[in-house]
C-alpha cells in the first residue's frame, strides 16, 4: 500500500477506501429525518455514521 | 421502557421560577450569562420523557470516544417570540465525531449543565448505531414552527 492510497478509519482500523462498499440510506419519521452512511468490509459493517434532522414538537 | 419525545415538565415550572437563562440578558440574575447546555445520547432502553428532571447516567450511552454528559450546546441566539410562540434553537448542530456506539440508541436529552443539569427537553429518533463514525444531530430552522424548543 502506497502512501497515496486514500484510507479511511473503521471499526478495523485505517482501510483502503477502495477495499470497502459504501452505502447511503433515508429514514423518515413525523420527528426526524435521518442519513446513514456505511462502509462494509465484505458482509461486516466496518464503520456507520448517522445524520439527524430533528423535526420537533411544540411543547 | 422507552424514551420519549417531550419538552420536560420540571422546565416549564423552572423557566417560571427564574431557573433558566438561555439569554445574553437576564434582569433577574446579577449577571447576564447564558447557562451552559449539554446534549447527552440515551439507550433505546432507557425511559428519558416529559417526567425526566435532570440528568443521570442512567440509561446512557456508553462507548469509545464518547464522554458521559454528553456534549456542549453552542448557545449564542437568543429566545424570540412569534404570534403566541416563543421558540429557540441552539447555534449549532450536536455533533459526536469517531465514536463507537454499538448498544441501540435513539434519544438525546437537552439540560442545563450551569443549573444542577436540569432537565430541559427530550429528542427522539429512529433507533441506530455508529461504528468508528460521526454522529450529529442537526438543528432545524429557528422559527416560530421549527425551533428546536417551542413554546405556545
Amino acid at each position: 500500500m502506497s502512501n497515496d492510497t486514500p484510507l479511511v478509519w473503521t471499526t478495523k482500523g485505517n482501510l483502503p477506501i477502495a477495499d470497502l462498499t459504501y452505502h447511503t440510506d433515508w429514514a423518515f419519521s413525523p420527528g426526524s429525518v435521518t442519513f446513514i452512511e456505511t462502509y462494509m468490509l465484505g458482509d461486516e459493517i466496518v464503520k456507520r455514521s448517522v445524520h439527524v434532522h430533528a423535526i420537533p414538537n411544540e411543547g | 421502557m422507552a424514551n420519549t419525545q417531550a419538552i420536560c415538565t420540571s422546565f416549564k415550572s423552572e423557566l417560571m421560577a427564574g431557573y433558566h437563562n438561555f439569554s445574553s440578558v437576564n434582569p433577574s440574575r446579577t449577571a447576564n450569562t447564558r447557562d451552559s447546555l449539554k446534549a447527552a445520547l440515551f439507550l433505546a432502553t432507557a425511559t428519558v420523557n416529559a417526567s425526566t428532571a435532570a440528568y443521570s447516567t442512567t440509561g446512557e450511552v456508553s462507548g469509545t470516544n464518547y464522554t458521559a454528559g454528553g456534549v456542549a450546546v453552542a448557545n449564542t441566539v437568543d429566545p424570540a417570540t412569534s404570534g403566541t410562540t416563543a421558540y429557540w434553537t441552539p447555534s449549532g448542530s450536536f455533533s459526536w465525531t469517531n465514536v463507537t456506539l454499538s448498544s441501540a440508541f435513539d434519544c438525546c436529552l437537552l439540560y442545563n449543565s450551569s443549573q444542577a443539569n436540569r432537565a430541559i427537553a427530550v429528542y427522539t429518533f429512529g433507533s441506530q448505531t455508529v461504528s468508528a463514525g460521526n454522529f450529529s444531530l442537526t438543528m432545524p430552522t429557528n422559527d416560530s414552527t421549527n425551533a428546536l424548543l417551542r413554546i405556545g
